[in-house]
């Protein structure tokens, strides 16, 4: 009872008290108080775009900084490579110095722009037009590989051609060497599956661009694909010279 | 007449030596240079006579030695080239909230 009592007292009371508050408010203010307030808010307006605008500002310089290091670490990569051709190094380095300049040209757009949505396609544009990590990164080291392979390719391409000058040498001298010329036509049979696989594989990340950002998963795993069959190859290659040269070693 | 004794006990026959045969240490160090020419001459024989000795064979077993090394070392990297290529974060180029 006495709970429902006080209750029953403060409802009312605390609604007079609202109620008397905001009466002397009104009587304090002026006839055009509530045109003032309005003002007060439109000009309120600006400085929140403009905190907008800075924000935006603020992470486009974050993505463009993100990018442009990955990139760099890419170019330091590749020109400490010693097994690749200086053709494909330059090539490879040339493609991520282009990016890097793309998005340090993009990063200048951006902190001069005044325009929120101007602004704000500048910063998408650092997603859509790049694709840093979705394209360029994956193709930019799927070719890199490939050039590596290619590298591997050469030195075993040289060593066969000599191993054969010997078996043919021998055959000519009246020694058995059939072994010899099986282990040698499996080698060259390895060795130009890997050529295919690897012209395979750069063709496939060559293709990789940013408008086709939705193939760049499937053709990655396609890319990756090709390098692995190409390693293996070599590797089996690799394993038949070896085959050769203990043949050689037993013949004398 | 002491310093004259001496002029003339150590010093001249010294200088009538030296005046005598002025090419001798030259020829002492021309004859150095050329031992030393005849040293490396010899050296470099040396080594193309051991160079002859290796036989086609040998070479091709010297030359798949040095590449082995090289191609595994090759391909282990490349191996990693995959596995960080399979590694990439692609979800930061997703550009939804723009």
């Amino acid at each position: 009872m006495r709970m429902n009592l006080k209750r029953r007292i403060r409802l009312p009371s605390s609604i007079i008290l609202i109620v008397a508050f905001l009466l002397s408010l009104s009587l304090r203010l002026p006839p055009d108080a509530n045109v003032g307030v309005c003002q007060q808010f439109a000009q309120a307006a600006p400085p929140a775009v403009e905190v907008r605008i800075k924000n935006l500002r603020k992470q486009g310089e974050h993505l463009v900084k993100v990018r442009t290091r990955i990139l760099n670490t890419g170019i330091n990569r590749l020109e400490k490579a010693k097994r690749i051709s200086d053709e494909d190094g330059d090539d490879l380095v040339a493609d991520l110095q282009t990016n890097i300049e793309g998005l340090n040209s993009l990063k200048d757009k951006i902190n001069a722009e005044t325009d929120f949505d101007v602004l704000k396609s500048y910063v998408k544009s650092i997603f859509v037009d790049y694709r840093i990590f979705m394209v360029v990164v994956p193709r930019n080291r799927g070719l890199f590989a490939a050039a590596r392979l290619n590298h591997v390719i050469g030195k075993l391409e040289n060593v066969s051609s000599k191993l054969e000058s010997l078996i043919n040498t021998y055959r000519e001298e009246g020694k058995d060497t059939a072994e010899a010329e099986e282990y040698l036509n499996t080698l060259e049979t390895d060795l130009a599956n890997a050529k295919s696989d690897v012209d395979q594989a750069k063709s496939t990340f060559s293709s990789m661009t940013p408008e086709k950002d939705e193939e760049a998963g499937s053709t990655v795993k396609s890319g990756i694909e090709s390098l692995k069959e190409a390693r293996t190859d070599l590797k089996d290659a690799a394993k038949q010279a070896k085959k050769i040269v203990s043949w050689l070693k037993a013949i004398d | 007449m002491r310093g004259r004794k001496i002029f003339l006990v150590a010093i001249l026959p010294v200088l009538i030596l030296g005046l005598l045969f002025p090419g001798c240490s030259k020829k002492t160090e021309e004859s150095k240079e050329k031992k030393e020419t005849t040293t490396k001459e010899a050296e470099t024989t040396e080594t193309a006579t051991e160079t002859e000795a290796e036989t086609p064979k040998d070479e091709a077993v010297k030359d798949l030695n040095a590449v082995q090394e090289e191609v595994s070392e090759t391909l282990s990297e490349v191996e990693t080239d995959i596995e960080e290529i399979e590694k990439i974060d692609t979800g930061q180029d997703d550009e939804s909230g723009f």
